[in-house]
């Protein structure tokens, strides 16, 4: 059994790609349906975005397995394998792991630390989960990761900080005022800067908008938008005394506000504290500003900055989220490892059974005079043995499969008790009820029984 | 007192224990230290209060009259109003360092002698004593977290100025936040502070001591100027922001300085050691 992850993503296919592979919402039941019903593949996932489709896979064999989840995105998006394989990843076992939990913390999507495909994840997982195409492994594995996201993002810092220069504008607004509610903005030149950052402060609580611009009718328009009030230039100190933060993206040459204009207005504003914004290029205000109390100015390259150092700090967030996903990845594969014991047990139970089974009947044919009551005592007797020598070995076992290498323990506990025909017949087994059960997924009118799901 | 005193030291390590796990915090932001560290220190505060209740008993009377007294008691109230502050307005930081204080005076209680007898005759200690200590107590330490939040402030303000985009910036509150609380509680303290004032001279007329020209009360009544000086300033927009945090830290150095001073300058206040 093999986990198996097959896609491509932002990094590594152009949008023109992107787009020919997007799977359609009303779709997608039918190709988790017609995933888990190709030859092969025992649980499958199928997570798709904008930047990113992926399907997630509980395989037989890695080299089948591929094959067959590239034949099936070739079939299902009509475009030749040789196309798209220079587009595509794959990643096995431990690097599959690894990389689901990197996807669903948002370390792999573009804006780092992003919570959005969290829930692209878990809708994808139930959709399976609700098609019957995830088991065991996958039932485990996708909640593991949903809850290791969930502990990331309330553990860590990684959403905390802007990374963009309108939201770093709203930002910085709290660490000076705390709240919104009750504050004035200023929008200094009807500019689309401008707007975007009145547009965040004003769902983020600004109690008043008011644009000042050269042309009173542009002013207007924008205003508009926010129930604000609208002035020209003339009003310019009017608006100021007003202003609590002030953003300012004229087309001006000179500075539009100097040092002495604030200072002049200073005392009629009781001293509040003010928040001044330049995004304009050439600046629109004196740079001196900034040398007064409780006044605070910032330019383009101070906001632009903030959003660096919000990315860094991200980036030092997602160092802290990889110690997590070693620590899953491991707990995952402990889980995992004693899985594979199943059958084991089950194998070593039947045969020993057997033995004894034989040996009964070896006892009645020699020993025909024995009593209904003593042959009961002789085949419990000879039962307990059979428990008591295997009771050791198993519980070394399930330790053994647990530690690393434990793959190769279990195989030379197979090799000691001589397993592998128990185990092969089992397969069949399986094998048969999984065949059945594809042909249940085929044909959809059919119920999948939930005890073959469990196997 | 053999409980009491292992209860003691025991209430000492799990609050090194805190106050070191919030400096990590501090250092390397990390919410599970930091949410660790509020639970002990929320323990500490119940062994301090147990403690607290069963001094009361055992002395059988309100233990606010040793040096050891007194300190306990403050830092029983740092410890009481930073863990109030955190749960109602959540502020990184100010619970560390409200703690590092009160840890400090905690620490230094170990110094003074906790079986010290009041240096008070029996019949000057009275009811109004008692109030009298306490409010002043409850006072000095709203004035310590409002000193507390106006450095606070300070640092922010100058990493605002400065463009320091440090992991500092991003977690110590916002400037209208630190102002407003800092403002709050020296509107608290001043009022206790006055009543205590009032009561302490109330009391030495009942027990018949001139006290006018003593240091204690001469600067008790400059602190309340001072601060009462900041609140005017404050209420009539006259200075706002950065001049008020720097006026409510002076006042608090002279509240301090009171303190360790004009105490032992005093003519009565001579108990107090």
């Amino acid at each position: 059994m093999h986990i198996l992850v097959i896609g491509l993503n932002y990094k590594t296919a152009p949008v023109e790609i992107r787009e020919r592979f997007a799977f359609k919402e009303e779709e997608k039941d039918q190709a988790v349906k017609t995933l888990r019903g190709t030859k092969d593949i025992q649980e499958c996932v199928i997570v798709g975005t904008c930047n990113r489709t992926e399907i997630y896979a509980v395989v037989d064999q890695l080299h089948t397995g591929r094959h067959y989840m590239k034949t099936f995105l070739s079939q299902w998006f009509g475009i030749d394998k040789e196309e798209f394989v220079d587009y595509l990843y794959i990643k096995e076992n431990d690097d599959a792991l690894r990389h689901l939990f990197r996807v669903v913390c948002g370390l792999d999507s573009m804006v780092l630390g992003e919570t959005q495909i969290l829930g692209q994840v878990r809708a994808g997982f139930l959709l399976s989960q609700e098609l019957k195409a995830t088991g065991t492994v996958f039932n485990t594995l996708f909640k593991q990761a949903v809850t290791l996201a969930k502990r990331a993002h309330s553990e860590t810092d990684i959403g905390k900080n802007a990374v963009s220069v309108s939201y770093a504008a709203v930002e910085l607004g709290k660490k000076i005022f705390g709240y919104f509610e009750k504050k004035t903005v200023v929008i200094l030149g009807a500019g689309k800067m401008g707007e975007l950052t009145g547009k965040h402060l004003h769902s983020n609580g600004v109690n008043k908008v008011i644009v000042v611009n050269r042309t009173y009718e542009r002013a207007r328009t924008l205003a508009d938008k926010f129930h604000g009030e609208a002035c020209t230039f003339n009003e310019l100190p009017y608006a100021l005394a007003q202003a609590d933060i002030l953003i300012s993206s004229t087309g001006a040459d000179g500075y539009v506000v100097t040092k002495r204009d604030i200072q002049a207005i200073s005392k009629k504003r009781n001293h509040r504290p003010l928040f001044m914004i330049d995004i304009a290029v050439p600046r629109d205000l004196d740079p001196a500003i900034n040398e007064l109390d409780n006044v605070f100015l910032y330019d383009i390259d101070d906001l632009e900055g903030i959003v660096e150092a919000n990315r860094q700090e991200r980036v030092r967030e997602a160092e802290k989220i990889g110690y997590m996903i070693g620590e899953e990845i491991a707990s995952f594969k402990s889980w995992l490892s004693t899985l594979g014991m199943v059958p084991v047990i089950t194998a070593l139970r039947e045969k020993s059974l057997q033995i004894q089974e034989e040996a009964m009947k070896h006892i009645e044919n020699k020993l025909p005079d024995l009593t209904e009551k003593e042959l009961r005592i002789i085949r419990k007797y000879s039962k307990t043995i059979v428990n008591q020598m295997l009771h050791d070995p198993l519980v070394r076992m399930k330790e053994m499969a647990a530690q690393s290498r434990g793959d190769e323990a279990l195989d030379l506990f197979v090799k000691i008790f001589a397993l592998e025909a128990e185990l092969e017949k089992q397969n069949k087994l399986k094998q048969q009820r999984a065949e059945t059960e594809v042909a249940d997924v085929r044909i959809p009118t059919l119920n999948v029984s939930e005890a073959v799901v469990r196997s | 007192m053999t409980i009491q005193s292992w209860m003691y030291d025991l209430t000492i390590y799990i609050y090194a224990f805190s106050v070191l796990m919030y400096f990590s915090d501090f250092i390397q932001s990390n919410r599970k230290v930091n949410q660790m560290a509020f639970w002990l220190l929320a323990i500490v505060w119940v062994l301090q209060s147990i403690f607290f209740v069963s001094q009361i008993f055992t002395k059988e009377y309100f233990p606010v009259l040793t040096l050891f007294e007194t300190l306990f008691f403050y830092s029983w109230i740092m410890v009481s109003l930073s863990l109030t502050i955190n749960y109602f307005f959540k502020m990184d930081f100010l619970v560390f360092f409200t703690n590092i204080i009160g840890f400090v005076v905690m620490a230094v209680t170990l110094f003074a002698n906790p079986a010290a007898t009041p240096a008070l005759s029996e019949q000057l200690i009275s009811e109004l004593l008692f109030i009298h200590i306490s409010l002043a107590f409850f006072s000095y330490a709203a004035f310590s977290i409002s000193f507390i939040l106006s450095v606070m402030y300070l640092v922010q303000n100058k990493m605002l100025k400065q463009k320091k985009w440090t992991p500092l910036f991003r977690r110590l509150p916002s400037l209208g936040q630190l102002d407003l609380y800092a403002y709050r509680l020296t509107m608290v303290g001043v009022p206790a502070l006055v009543l205590a004032v009032i009561l302490g001279v109330i009391w030495a007329y009942v027990v018949g001591q001139s006290v006018w020209l003593d240091p204690k009360v001469m600067m008790s009544l400059l602190v309340v100027g001072i601060y009462s000086l900041y609140l005017y300033r404050r209420i009539t927009f006259d200075w706002q922001g950065k001049k008020l945090a720097q006026l409510n830290v002076a006042a608090f150095a002279l509240t301090l300085l009171n303190y360790l001073i004009s105490g032992s300058l005093s003519s009565f206040h001579q108990w107090l050691r």
